[in-house]
């Protein structure tokens, strides 16, 4: 990863929580007290705390998302070879987020209407099977790639000689 | 059966304890050295090495804890599980193949060790080492605390036992950690992890079974009653809101990469090839005992909701409530052991960083060479831990929540840009790393002390670690490139 890259990553990041934090909240947007059961907290109303910060937290979201695959991605050897397979990754792991996010804006209209999938509702599905399955996608380039990318012959070797070299010393 | 649930449960605890006893003894004839204390001789197994990763990430907060939280703030909590598929991911990504070809090429033992090599520098290598010492001795107290509460729950439950005191509960299961620990150093821990592992996969399966038996409609019952209650515990953000929860993303996957008695057991491979089928078994052990924590979680809130169940005096007894209730004896029995292999699992790890960094990090960083008879200091630092530790936990009232609390965050914002970044970034410089680490211990004390909220329930240590990233790539920037080791930089380059 170019230094200047990542520089702008954590840039960005500051910027998208600056704004978050510099927009105003609305009292209990991060959860109540139940009106019934006082050890259960409660959202309330999802479009008045989200609504204003809806656009700024979906960009966080996928900023991080961003700054995870390009930290899976930064010491794999073979060139550019692997790139695609990160970038390929990279977008459907953020359209993942995207459609998640979408699905649960779109719920707001009718909360208890929602589709169910899997036994949850669409945007949780989106987050149960989607956001927290996906990254298998790059474990198994880490397995069937390890030879490859991780880990290539020549690497292996090399490593065995510099630790023969450090032991004759 | 039912009229026996109290002797069963407890049959299945001697049992597990019984256990770990063995494996201390067994273990302690292959404890010769130093390195077979700390680091298992390097001669791990795949499945071993990748067990012991995912049960010591598990602690027994996500026993207790876990259900806790879905039950206090329904799907919320699910980030925490979530970013352990692509938090632990990066971890082998970053430090798989790093970390474990430093500890061969140095014969190193530690972290501290790690970070000394790689930056040449015995402050760094200091102020990492008192910082795992730091969220040891905190991380542990809670964690010792914890099982002396659950053995003191089961032994009450035993008419003929009666109530035992704190005190005792906690001599009789500290003995029983502190005995493996000493004898067995790493080896028993990893041993045990492993069969604590097994204990928390099975475990998570029959609850998740038992919960989705339990409320009628199943997991889709579970939903439709929470979502008719607060639409919002039952969408993706949970009730802590969407802002919260990216930033428990954050801390939770960047932060796995800085657990050290996690990350320390990727030096601890027979080889460096190993780390290929750990990661995927690392990942999915961990998935699927975090079911438990999902399962649990709705299963109560919903019967709760229902009005199948009285109100909870505390979120945190959710776990105990559904096993009392709704599993059957043995299978109650079998959580509890899980739930008390989960929280030894941590601290028997714990208590071994805490011990390297007392007798071997400190020393080597204060004095440049270790202490004569390593192992034999081993033993009695880890004896000397355990004992504060458990003092900690019994007499600092609320400093025991509070340094138990800044664990993670506190792992994760001082040994994310250390070792995550710095191993692999050869423009790191010492003096960024130990900014970084000073202002990471700062900002996750000073928000607990003074009980700081941020904006949109911001979580604390993401915002540690997102400053203390900052602060290690603008120092690492602004001050001259230090030379390496060419023996290190060699490493790095492959």
């Amino acid at each position: 990863m170019k230094n200047w890259f990542a520089g702008i990553l954590l840039a960005a990041v500051w910027a998208l929580v600056l704004w978050i934090w510099l927009t105003a909240e609305v009292t209990g947007g991060h959860g109540a007290a139940h009106s019934r059961f006082s050890q259960m907290d409660q959202g309330g109303s999802g479009t008045e705390r989200h609504g204003p910060i809806f656009a700024a937290a979906w960009l966080l979201g996928s900023l991080m998302i961003a700054m995870f695959v390009c930290l899976l991605a930064w010491q794999t050897k073979g060139g550019r070879r692997p790139w695609p397979w990160f970038f390929v990754g990279g977008l459907l792991y953020e359209a993942i987020f995207s459609v998640m996010c979408w699905t649960y804006w779109r719920s707001l209209a009718e909360p208890t209407g929602t589709s169910f999938w899997g036994a949850l509702p669409a945007p949780v599905a989106w987050l149960v099977y989607g956001i927290w399955l996906f990254p298998g996608f790059f474990i198994t380039i880490y397995v069937a790639r390890f030879d490859d990318w991780i880990l290539p012959e020549e690497s292996m070797c090399r490593f065995e000689a510099i630790v023969r070299a450090k032991r004759e010393s | 059966m039912e009229e026996y649930r109290s002797v069963v449960v407890l049959a299945c605890v001697v049992a597990y304890l019984a256990m770990c006893v063995a494996v201390g003894l067994w273990a302690m004839r292959r404890t010769k050295s130093s390195q077979d204390f700390f680091m298992a001789g390097r001669h791990l197994g795949v499945v071993v090495a990748s067990v012991a990763v995912f049960s010591s990430t598990m602690s027994g907060w996500g026993f207790v804890g876990g259900p806790g939280l879905v039950y206090k703030m329904g799907v919320t909590s699910f980030w925490m599980i979530v970013a352990t598929s692509i938090g632990i991911s990066i971890s082998f990504f970053l430090l798989g193949k790093r970390l474990r070809m430093m500890g061969e090429l140095r014969e190193l033992i530690s972290l501290p060790d790690a970070v000394a090599a790689r930056y040449g520098s015995n402050t760094t290598s200091l102020l990492t080492a008192l910082a795992i010492l730091l969220g040891v001795l905190g991380y542990l107290a809670t964690q010792i605390l914890a099982m002396a509460t659950v053995l003191q729950s089961i032994l009450t439950d035993v008419p003929w036992i009666g109530v035992i005191p704190i005190e005792a509960c906690l001599g009789i299961s500290g003995a029983v950690l502190v005995f493996y620990c000493v004898t067995g150093g790493i080896i028993a821990s990893v041993y045990t992890d492993l069969a604590q592992g097994i204990i928390m996969v099975v475990a998570a399966l029959l609850v998740l079974a038992t919960a989705i038996g339990a409320v009628q409609g199943g997991m889709t019952g579970m939903a439709q009653t929470i979502l008719a209650d607060d639409p919002e515990a039952m969408s993706p953000w949970g009730t802590l809101g969407m802002v919260g929860c990216l930033s428990w993303y954050f801390i939770f996957v960047l932060g796995a990469c800085g657990q050290p008695h996690v990350i320390t057991k990727l030096m601890m491979t027979r080889n460096v090839r190993d780390a290929r089928h750990m990661l995927p078994i690392s990942v999915i052990g961990y998935g699927t005992a975090a079911l438990l924590w999902i399962a649990i979680g709705m299963a109560m809130r919903t019967v709760v909701l229902q009005g199948g169940y009285g109100e909870l005096a505390n979120a945190d007894d959710a776990a105990a409530a559904f096993l009392q209730n709704y599993a059957p004896p043995l299978l109650s029995g079998v959580v509890f052991a899980g739930l008390l292999a989960a929280i030894m699992s941590t601290a028997d790890s714990f208590l071994n960083i805490g011990a390297a960094a007392v007798v071997h990090d400190i020393p080597r960083a204060l004095r440049g060479r270790s202490l004569e008879n390593e192992l034999a200091w081993a033993r009695a630092a880890t004896v000397l831990i355990a004992a504060a530790s458990a003092l900690f936990a019994l007499y600092s009232g609320s400093l025991v929540a509070l340094l138990g609390a800044f664990g993670w965050g506190t792992f994760a914002a001082a040994i994310v840009p250390t070792a995550a970044i710095g191993f692999n970034w050869k423009r790191a410089t010492p003096m960024a790393c130990n900014l970084a680490i000073g202002a990471s211990l700062l900002i996750n004390f000073g928000l607990e002390l003074f009980q700081i909220e941020l904006p949109y329930g911001f979580h604390g240590g993401a915002f540690a670690l997102l400053v203390s990233l900052t602060i290690f790539y603008l120092v690492s920037m602004a001050t001259p490139q230090r030379p390496i080791a060419a023996d290190i930089e060699a490493i790095m380059d492959l």
